[in-house]
């Protein structure tokens, strides 16, 4: 049989590929596996935020609704809310970030909202969404690269 | 894409040629950089320049677009670290036990 270093025993091989596996395990921690639950937290609140940024942009027949504006930005900030708990409840803190770099931008585009009591112009929403839908995929992609993702080893 | 001659010409005030000098290097190392988002990032800040200038933006519209992006850059750099260590874990845990079930033959 093959012996990777022939020039120690057999039974160091074994105990020492053993310590390396138990060594390598360990990188387990570093990054947390594959989450159904944090997948569909990301692609619901991609769904919602860019719902939101289309109602607030100008279009035939939109007013501006400080009301309507103000109980979204507040049901978004829950939903961010709840997922931001259920990322920390799994202890890896890469998703945490992940998801604070989405919901930055969900505030900073409530506040832009609030402050200039108006719609959205087209050309603003159009850099935005691009801006947006970006952040989201790759937050999403993220998740699905973790090992464990369903369809890959 | 506006040029970058055409975005950095949209800053008036005289005081700022310093900042404008910096400007125009960053924006011309971006146009050149071999990662994507770098030189996606120069080419949306020079065309928003100009937009602003141009009154199609406004200052705050420009700053929002301007924080957007760079939670965008934060996101891409956390992903790849994701995807960075994941990729270790997959290879380097697979050939570990690989080795050690069908070529030492112990199963782990």
């Amino acid at each position: 049989m093959y012996t990777p270093l022939p020039h120690l025993p057999r039974r160091l091989c074994q105990a020492l590929l053993i310590i390396l596996a138990l060594t390598l395990g360990g990188c387990a921690l570093f990054t947390s596996h594959y989450d159904a639950g944090a997948y569909q937290n990301f692609t619901n609140l991609k769904a919602f935020h860019l719902k939101v940024l289309e109602d607030h942009t100008t279009q035939e027949g939109a007013v501006f609704n400080e009301d309507k504006l103000t109980a979204e930005c507040d049901a978004g900030d829950l939903k961010f809310r709840e997922a931001n708990e259920y990322a920390l409840g799994k202890g890896d803190n890469s998703r945490v970030k992940a998801l604070s770099y989405l919901h930055n931008v969900f505030k900073d585009n409530c506040s832009l909202a609030k402050k200039q009591k108006k719609l959205f112009g087209k050309v603003f929403a159009a850099e935005l969404t691009e801006l947006l839908t970006r952040n989201y995929d790759l937050a999403i992609s993220g998740e699905l690269s973790r090992v464990g993702t369903p369809n890959t080893k | 894409m506006a040029s970058i001659n055409a975005a950095v010409n949209t800053i008036k005030d005289d005081a700022l040629a310093l900042v404008k000098d910096e400007l125009k290097s960053l924006l011309t190392s971006a146009k050149d950089d071999a990662l994507a988002e770098i030189r996606e990032t120069g080419e949306k800040i020079a065309t928003w320049l100009v937009m602003r200038a141009k009154g199609e933006l406004t200052d705050d519209e420009f700053q929002s677009l301007l924080y957007a992006r760079d939670q965008l850059l934060r996101q891409f750099k956390n992903s790849a670290e994701i995807n960075a260590k994941a990729r270790i874990e997959r290879i380097a845990v697979g050939l570990v036990n690989l080795v050690l079930d069908k070529i030492i033959g112990i199963a782990f």
